[in-house]
């Protein structure tokens, strides 16, 4: 499981999702490397967190950065992404609206 | 835009305010402003205890001449209080915190059933409408 850290060190793993292997490496030092996630890894959290008032903004940029048009499209990638977990329906009714808007 | 450390609510309300002078949008002012005082609240609450986080929103903020967003600060503190078992400061039952002209927070239309439903009762009553899951943090 991938971790996250706040400012404060805090850590939150609830919507983290499994090695993002398209993720780019920032910063290494011993002991300390630093990644930045894949548009594809931030796209499937988004989308499984998919809280309009936060993320619908994100979405709708990650989706016009990886060439996304469909709600299915998206919906494949959170199957995909969190495998063996039901898709929320929130996920699904959000999209449609950001895809409308696209 | 203005990035600013663990911060109260009058500093929150401020940083605000001058979102809104600088012509950002109400979205954004939510984004920046209101969710970044529950991360700051949050984040306290985690490692200084619940006396300090609670600290950080007893002291009455600035109207800032933008119901929705005055009414926004009022309903998150009173959701904070209630839910972590501290009285709610006085502040927060000042009529000028609330706005008639409802404020739908996400812009998408179709979910506005949704946040009609869902939003938290200190929210609601204040005329600010939130999807359950817009006060969770990834």
């Amino acid at each position: 499981m991938s971790r996250a850290l706040d400012r404060r060190g805090v850590t939150a793993d609830v919507f983290l999702v499994g090695d993002d292997a398209e993720a780019v490496e920032y910063f290494s030092a011993p002991g300390l490397r630093v990644d930045v996630a894949s548009p594809r890894y931030l796209l499937a959290m988004k989308l499984f967190a998919a809280r309009p008032e936060s993320d619908a903004d994100d979405i709708r940029s990650l989706y016009q950065l990886l060439d996304f048009t469909t709600v299915e499209e998206g919906l494949d990638l959170v199957e995909a992404a969190y495998p063996g977990r039901p898709v929320p329906t929130r996920v699904q009714y959000l999209l449609e609206e950001i895809v409308t808007s696209l | 835009m203005t990035v600013r450390g663990t911060a109260t609510v009058s500093a929150a309300a401020e940083s605000a305010r001058q979102m809104l002078d600088d012509g950002e949008s109400l979205i954004d002012v939510w984004r920046h402003g209101v969710i970044q005082l529950l991360d700051d609240y949050e984040s306290t609450r985690r490692h200084d205890g619940l006396e300090a986080a609670a600290d950080l929103l007893r002291e009455a903020p600035a109207l800032m001449g933008e119901p929705r967003v005055d009414a926004a600060l009022a309903g998150l503190v009173e959701y904070l209080a209630r839910r972590d078992g501290w009285p709610p400061p006085r502040w927060v039952r000042d009529s000028e915190r609330r706005t008639d002209r409802w404020w739908f927070v996400t812009p998408l239309r179709g979910i506005h059933p949704r946040a009609l439903v869902e939003s938290p009762l200190s929210f609601r009553k204040r005329g600010v409408f939130i999807t359950s899951g817009a006060l969770e943090r990834v």
